[in-house]
């Protein structure tokens, strides 16, 4: 069966894009997401991660592939010094997003109490999983940028997954990024994370989902968006989180591990050395690139 | 030929009989009754038909490179050249 150009469906919040996948592969990738919506949304209160969430046992056992987010939502905030935090559910839930983000309106609601994160008390042995009292997990820094990682060792042959912001790919692809301008990408995935989009209103005040795990409210970065290729699109999108956090820093922490990163304010684009060093480059042959 | 047992003898045999039925029944319900509470738990009972029935499994991959989170540079180039034509186009947004 020859394969398609372009298909695209709705999971995790977000339009998914699958590109050159055959019927087969499409059907696995479109099970997966829907199986990773049902398990890890904040919005089903029989998904997996509701039912850790309500549960009042100090220590759960969770299911494998809950436990592998757990585990990558660990080691991505020891990576980023506790700035992506997996343990951010009472924080986002106070900002106001506490149901489907298509819901969402102006709300009158005050916030909610300020919930600090507190990864480093999380802690996952094998499928047995421990938290404290009170915390409640947000692992969506990681599933959707997993899931599509995932998805795109489904495909037997050249081509993307990508969904919202995060992308991986099999061979080159032409990426549009946000806000304009494209790269091509020849491995690995490319991220965007920024506050462009989910963004809303609390006593007046926009709110958004990139928050601050020390003060447990939405962050006051100077950027509005960051982009960031890497081996990976996991790896992408922790490393774009965390340079938005970053705020001014965020150039030089993603140029300290040599990932090229792309930021927009509102007074432009910044781009740190690792990116323009990248597209300074001679473009590599077809195949090339490790 | 053997001795009729006596009455007592009897009884203790008995007795012993059901202590080794009565053990056997109690591991047998505690076995049924930890596989019950496995099936049951969220963890488990949360497993999503498509995840059980398909070899999404063997995709989750090598947990050791969950453990040690290492950033790796990916591969971008300058989106002219290259095999501009017949390369697949994705428009990304903002997650």
């Amino acid at each position: 069966m020859s394969p398609e150009p372009a298909s695209s469906f709705c999971s995790i919040g977000t339009e998914v894009v699958v590109s050159c996948a055959s019927e087969t592969e499409l059907r696995a990738i479109t099970a997966l997401f829907d199986a990773w919506e049902r398990r890890f949304s904040r919005f089903r209160p029989d998904s997996e991660l509701s039912l850790v969430n309500r549960s009042r046992a100090e220590t759960i056992v969770v299911s494998p592939v809950f436990a592998r987010a757990v585990r990558a939502a660990r080691a991505a905030a020891a990576a980023t010094d506790g700035l992506v935090d997996p343990t951010l559910g009472a924080a986002i839930e106070a900002a106001g997003y506490d149901r489907d983000f298509s819901e969402l309106e102006r709300d009158p609601l005050p916030l909610g109490p300020a919930a600090p994160g507190a990864w480093s008390s999380v802690r996952i042995a094998g499928r047995v999983l421990s938290r404290p009292p009170g915390v409640l997990l947000d692992l969506n820094g990681v599933v959707k940028s997993m899931a599509v990682d995932t998805a795109v060792r489904l495909l037997s042959g050249d081509g993307f997954v990508s969904a919202g912001g995060d992308l991986a790919c099999r061979g080159e692809t032409r990426v549009s990024l946000p806000g304009g301008g494209s790269v091509r990408v020849l491995a690995g995935g490319v991220a965007t994370s920024g506050t462009s989009r989910r963004r809303w209103r609390r006593e007046g005040v926009v709110q958004h989902h990139l928050l601050d795990a020390r003060t447990g409210r939405p962050s006051r970065s100077r950027w509005i968006e960051v982009t960031v290729a890497a081996a990976s699109c996991l790896q992408a999108d922790i490393a774009a989180k965390a340079a938005f956090l970053l705020s001014c820093d965020g150039p030089d922490w993603l140029d300290e591990r040599g990932l090229p990163g792309r930021f927009r304010s509102t007074e432009g684009f910044v781009e740190n050395s690792a990116w323009r060093g990248a597209l300074s480059t001679s473009p590599e042959p077809r195949g090339a690139a490790a | 030929m053997a001795e009729p047992q006596s009455r007592i003898e009897q009884a203790r045999r008995r007795a012993a009989d059901a202590k080794k039925t009565l053990a056997a029944a109690a591991a047998a319900g505690f076995v049924v009754a930890l596989g019950l509470a496995y099936a049951s738990h969220p963890g488990i009972a949360a497993s999503g038909a498509a995840e059980q029935g398909s070899d999404l499994g063997r995709l989750e991959g090598d947990d050791s490179e969950l453990d040690d989170f290492g950033f790796a540079p990916g591969s971008i180039a300058p989106s002219t050249g290259g095999d501009f034509d017949s390369a697949p186009q994705a428009q990304t947004h903002v997650s």
